[in-house]
């Protein structure tokens, strides 16, 4: 953040609570606060210029101005308490083990927590000698108080990032304000803002005056029974469920920005899968050479979902939320069923202990394929040779301990998801990009409109082919073991909802609409350098790589949206890795390949790059080149010393914040304003017939102030840039340290505990990357397959845990 | 007795496989939407729908380039200085296509199916509505090839030209469907603007066939059609809105939710030279407590109980001023032109003494033989205020003058939405060559436009 310009435009003084939005006014240097005019946004009065100063009779009755640090005020530290407790036991009949376990966590943003409590137990019963049967079930309550994040006007990070400094948004408090009404309400009930009550919410306001709250009670558990019919022949089943029942509510204060009348939702999801299992297995030595094993299954999955989300607008009792305290009411249901039935057959082979074979294949039926496609088959075979099995003789007794080459081929199907064939109507609701809008029903009446998705009753199951090699190695007596593998996969008839022109009446449609491959390659090397009674190190590399592509997109389709904001979006395009970010960029000279720089000096634009608005371009997509872990160990006695570094090379990410911070003068770049630039490039323009004029290189001078960086394209909030805010998301990170210390049995024995293990870790202890702004690991559309894209998201967390261990 | 525990388990699941009923494709069809709905539930959202987006973005960036409105701050503050993107247009394409057209479409069908004329009549009107809309910001659009989802994913567009007469067809079909003896279904409190009432319906198809005539200056067919129009601001055809926040009119919500729009200062101007006493109404007086560009928007269009008008009495009564003007009839055009300047006073709340005081100024009642098309046109941007109507009246006429904020033109059109760039580029570029040309906006005039006013 730049800490050197307050509110205002062109360089000019904007008292706080003005309702300027950005941060171009006058330079710190030669202001002060008058300490006597009354202004209900700052205890210090109002803001006056030097020349004012010195024009008074008095002035030491002034004081200098400082900036306010707003972030800095904000933040808290975090705090996460755990505690767990476990406990097994077990006789010739049966075994269990139970634990629980409570952790509570308090956010770096302050008034967020989140809780977890959970309770484990697994048990086993030897019935017979023939008959096991076995259990476990979890259950787990977790949920908490967060804050609004990403784009939406009661965003945290919106609210705060977009300050000026000349504005407290604590008013004074710091970092005590969130207890403190007056920080972000005045006595009426209105907003104490850095706008006087318009743009974006304070975001004291949001995290006490608009709070979530999530609680989820998940309970997943299974039962098996295994039955022996003799040494070779058994059969397993096993009935497995996920059920849980998440309760969210959102809290909106009379005055919100987002929800100037107030507003409470409660939405409440349930979900129950099913997973049965019926598994006969045969294990025979068919030969003294040949182990074989077959399996055969069935397999049952149902997905049931259901939710209720009920809104209410307008609150009639201030701070009361409850949906009869709400002028208007809105509820929506949804529910489904989904399910899959399959049938497969597993047959491995072991000959020799060097050759092993595999061979499976299954078919598929599901409900969200229309009825005359709906069965697909998968199948797969796999050969493996250990080769210094099949030449005992020759390795044996040479460093060479173990080495196996393996080879993979499969096919593997996918359904649909759901409702994709139909096109039915759907409650009506209309809203315009800068409104809430308005939804049915409507005075009193009912209303429904057709779909926006147009179902597709022809949709056939993806399916994906690929072949894998792959080599294992262990070297010098197990020190060094290598695993190297190489993937290619295809996979087909892709089933994407693509959008289509609106004036067919819908959004988009669903079809089978294009291949995507991936070609990768991933290494894992393990050294234990030093193994002694005393000393242990052990080094893990791990590599991987992958190259994605969009082969083709079938016909009449050009690309896919599949996320975007302010001009910048994701797309499948064929020709081009999945998910590339795409937005207006510079015209460049077809020529050169450099940026054309507007030489009319008619053109206001005169000496600045010009914007082709014609065509969005790719600027690459958020796929790393490559990923390196290197992970190290160094145990001494009782003393424990990790580290793991991760890199990732290469991945581009749009960088929203940025381009929004342009536009509001409080990005740290824009501390430097008003120099003189020269625009590398080549000088040109478009004729009158729309042809590109190049004329050698760029020479012509230009300033670089608020109408390029705030009001030209030299955003891409305001302006249309998206070029110059695709950015290198590569990084090198300490990703963890730890040092843990077990205490030596001399001391443990004064304890009642067996063992007590202390371990400090560190957590994102450092990170270097050319990424300006948030840590780049966080993306707007959460873990949505539009990856690339950041706009005001929340920060990376660094984290210090410090655990202590006991058994009993 | 084991084994017997087992068989049963065993025994269970067969069932469930063995059973075909597991695999049941009607679980694919979504129990919380139904396949089929009565008329009477997609009538109300289309009318609210349109509504939405007339007195929403259409009205604020039509508002925005006749300054009638001042967009001061964010994405308003670039459409009022022309910095108007195929993605600033987009909502309100996509809404209406994919929306309520392609719901009015599904009404016109439907209707025939179901033997309901009187819902035929109705939507008829409304899918005329919304390609007025359109084909007036646009010029070609898509009509004839569009709401066939896979039959035609790229839909041609069709030339101004054939929009006009499937305009004026739809309308004189609504009329005869309106006019027959019985309905099956009849539209009732489902249909917000006229609750059912055919013969209010049929009027407004005639004013708005005198308004499509008027474009295309065919007075004498403009001023026939109007005999059957409108004949108070009784008549007018408007969606409500209401006090609830999630039934609360567009321009209500834009102004609390993000209020970077504020009177616009051409209409403030006029309107104070005019010493105007619809001020108070359609504006709030600014820091100073005056009128200005600083002055937020008023509670006659702006509160959330604020109906959205499709077409009025009162533009009605303009129109008839101007054609008769236009044919040489002064005295009927005064008398025209009198009546609307009156029945806006009365429509928004202004008392009779107060309005008798404006009229009876000597530059408002300028006189029967004084009277111009200027005079016509000012008082109607004044009285038609925040109608995209406004916007094609000053391309028409070229009244009230307006000087450009910025560079020395005013967009004579808005672009074409990215979506149709993006998904059905060759349609467009067929019709529009240099659609992505910067100056599109400024230079391209639309088929009426350069045929009949400005050539």
């Amino acid at each position: 953040m730049q800490k050197k310009f307050i509110q205002g435009m062109g360089g000019i003084i904007r008292q706080p609570g003005s309702n300027e939005p950005r941060s171009w006014g006058a330079s710190i240097d030669t202001l002060y606060w008058d300490l006597q005019s009354p202004n209900k946004f700052d205890k210090n009065g109002n803001i006056v210029g030097k020349y004012f100063v010195d024009s008074v009779a008095n002035p030491s009755r002034f004081k200098k101005f400082e900036p306010y640090d707003n972030v800095n005020n904000f933040f808290v530290t975090g705090m996460t308490n755990t505690q767990n407790l476990s406990m097994a036991g077990g006789t010739d009949f049966g075994s269990f083990y139970l634990s629980i376990s409570n952790s509570k966590s308090f956010g770096v943003v302050p008034l967020t927590s989140f809780s977890r409590q959970s309770i484990r137990f697994n048990g086993e019963a030897r019935i017979s000698s023939k008959l096991k049967a076995s259990g476990n079930i979890s259950y787990t309550n977790s949920g908490g108080r967060r804050a609004q994040q990403g784009s939406n006007i009661s965003g945290v990070m919106l609210g705060l990032l977009r300050t000026p400094i000349s504005f407290d948004n604590s008013n004074g408090h710091g970092k005590e304000a969130y207890n403190y009404e007056d920080a972000f309400m005045f006595p009426d009930g209105t907003q104490r803002n850095y706008r006087g009550g318009g743009g974006y919410d304070n975001p004291y306001w949001t995290i006490v005056k608009s709070p979530f709250f999530d609680d989820v009670d998940r309970f997943i558990g299974n039962i098996q029974l295994n039955y022996f019919f003799n040494q070779n022949i058994d059969l397993t089943y096993r009935l497995g469920a996920d059920i849980y029942f998440d309760k969210r509510r959102q809290e909106f204060a009379i005055n919100s920005r987002a929800f100037p009348a107030g507003q409470i939702f409660n939405h409440e999801i349930y979900s129950n899968d099913l997973t049965s299992d019926l598994i006969l297995t045969f294990n025979y030595n068919l030969t003294d050479d040949l182990v074989g094993k077959l399996i055969v299954g069935n397999n049952l999955y149902q997905s049931l979902g259901s939710s209720l989300y009920t809104q209410g607008d307008g609150l009639i009792v201030p701070d009361f939320y409850h949906i009869s305290n709400t002028t208007s009411q809105i509820v929506r249901q949804s529910r489904g069923t989904l399910r899959r039935l399959g049938f497969y057959g597993d047959l491995s082979l072991d000959y020799q202990e060097w050759l092993y074979f595999n061979g499976s294949l299954r078919n598929d039926m599901s409900t969200t394929l229309p009825k005359d496609n709906n069965s697909f088959w998968y199948g797969q075979g796999s050969v493996s040779v250990v080769f210094t099995n099949l030449f005992k003789n020759a390795f044996e007794g040479t460093f060479f301990n173990f080495g196996k080459l393996r080879f993979n081929y499969a096919i593997v199907g996918k359904d649909a998801p759901m409702y994709a064939t139909t096109t039915p109507f759907i409650q009506a609701a209309y809203a315009d990009g800068y409104t809430n809008g308005v939804s049915f029903p409507f005075n009193g009446q009912v209303g429904f409109v057709s779909g926006d998705v147009l179902g597709n009753d022809k949709l056939r199951p993806e399916k994906t082919t690929s072949w894998e090699i792959g080599l294992n190695l262990a070297l010098f007596n197990n020190i060094v073991s290598l695993d190297l593998t190489y993937y290619n996969s295809v996979s087909k008839d892709q089933i994407f909802s693509v959008p289509i022109a609106r004036s067919t009446g819908y959004f988009a449609t669903v079809f089978n609409a294009g291949q995507i491959s991936n070609k990768g390659f991933e290494a894992v090397l393990n050294i234990t350098p030093l193994n002694t009674a005393d000393w242990r190190w052990d080094i893990n590399l791990n590599f991987s790589t992958n190259k994605n592509m969009v082969d083709e997109l079938y016909e009449g389709i050009d690309n896919i949206f599949l996320g975007g904001f302010e001009g910048s979006s994701v797309r499948i395009v064929a020709g081009k890795p999945y998910g590339s970010i795409f937005g207006f960029g510079w015209v460049r000279d077809p020529q050169t390949g450099e940026v054309v720089i507007n030489d009319d000096p008619n053109s206001e634009e005169y000496g600045f790059p010009i914007l082709d608005m014609n065509n969005e371009k790719a600027f690459g997509s958020s796929n790393p080149d490559w990923l390196l872990g290197f992970r190290n160990s160094i145990s001494w006695k009782d003393l424990t010393l990790s580290f793991l570094i991760d890199i990732k090379k290469g991945g581009k990410m749009w960088n929203g914040t940025r381009s929004a911070l342009y536009y509001f003068g409080t990005h740290k770049e824009t501390e430097n304003r008003n120099y003189k630039k020269v625009f590398t490039g080549v000088k040109g323009h478009f004729d009158e017939n729309g042809n590109l004029v190049v004329s050698g290189k760029n020479d012509i001078q230009v300033t670089i102030d608020q109408n390029w960086l705030a009001l030209g394209n030299g955003n891409g909030f305001f302006g249309s840039n998206t070029e110059d805010f695709v950015e290198d998301a590569g990084w090198v990170r300490l990703r963890e340290l730890s040092l843990s210390y077990k205490l030596p049995k001399s001391i443990v024995g004064y304890t009642p505990f067996s063992n007590v293990v202390l371990t400090f870790t560190g957590r994102n202890l450092w990170l270097s990357t050319k990424y300006k702004g948030v840590d780049p690991e966080t993306n707007l559309m959460g873990a949505y397959s539009a990856q690339g894209l950041e706009y005001f998201n929340m920060p990376g967390v660094r984290s210090y845990n410090f655990t202590i261990t006991v058994d009993f | 007795m084991k084994i017997k525990y087992l068989l049963t388990i065993i025994g269970i699941s067969l069932i469930f496989f063995a059973c075909d009923s597991w695999i049941d494709t009607n679980l694919n069809i979504d129990p919380t939407s139904p396949a089929d709905v009565p008329l009477k539930t997609v009538l109300p959202t289309t009318q609210v729908g349109i509504a939405y987006v007339l007195g929403g973005d259409v009205g604020r960036f039509t508002g925005c380039f006749t300054q009638q409105l001042y967009g001061w701050n964010r994405q308003h503050q670039g459409i009022y200085n022309y910095t108007f993107k195929e993605d600033d247009i987009d909502n309100a394409w996509n809404t209406m296509y994919a929306g309520p057209m392609m719901d009015l479409d599904f009404i016109i069908k439907k209707a025939d199916e179901l033997q309901s004329p009187y819902y035929k009549g109705v939507a008829q009107i409304l899918m005329a509505f919304s390609l007025n809309m359109w084909t007036d910001l646009m010029g070609d659009i898509p009509y004839s090839d569009a709401f066939k989802g896979t039959n035609a994913l790229t839909p041609k567009y069709d030339s101004q030209e054939q929009i006009y007469n499937s305009m004026q067809k739809l309308l004189d079909d609504a009329i005869t469907n309106l006019q027959a003896s019985t309905s099956v279904f009849k539209p009732g409190a489902d249909d917000f603007i006229y609750g059912g009432k055919t013969a209010n319906w049929i009027k407004a198809a005639y004013t708005l066939k005198a308004r499509l005539y008027l474009h295309l200056k065919k007075y004498d067919d403009a001023l026939a059609a109007l005999e059957k129009g409108f004949t108070s601001n009784n008549d007018d055809m408007q969606v409500p809105f209401t006090e609830k926040e999630t039934e609360a009119n567009p321009l209500y919500q834009f102004d609390v939710q993000r209020g970077d729009v504020h009177m616009g200062p051409k209409l403030m101007d006029l309107m104070n030279q005019f010493n105007d006493p619809r001020r108070p109404f359609f504006g709030k007086p600014d820091e100073n407590g005056g009128y200005s560009q600083d002055s937020p928007l008023g509670p006659f269009y702006a509160s959330a109980n604020s109906p959205v008008p499709f077409i009025t009495y009162v533009e009605a009564k303009f129109i008839e001023a101007e054609c008769q003007l236009a044919k040489g009839n002064k005295t009927a055009a005064y008398n025209a032109y009198k009546e609307g300047i009156l029945a806006s006073m009365k429509k928004v709340g202004v008392s009779d003494a107060d309005a008798q005081t404006y009229w009876s100024q000597p530059t408002v009642d300028v006189g029967e033989s004084n009277l111009t098309l200027e005079n016509i046109m000012v008082q109607k941007y004044i009285a038609c205020f925040f109608s995209p109507e406004v916007y094609t009246d000053w391309r028409r006429t070229g009244f009230p003058n307006l000087s450009p904020v910025k560079g020395n033109v005013i967009p004579r059109r808005f672009p074409y939405p990215q979506s149709e760039r993006l998904y059905n580029f060759n349609n467009v570029k067929a019709v529009a060559p240099n659609f992505q040309d910067p100056n599109f906006i400024f230079t391209d005039k639309l088929w009426w436009d350069k045929t009949f006013w400005n050539p």
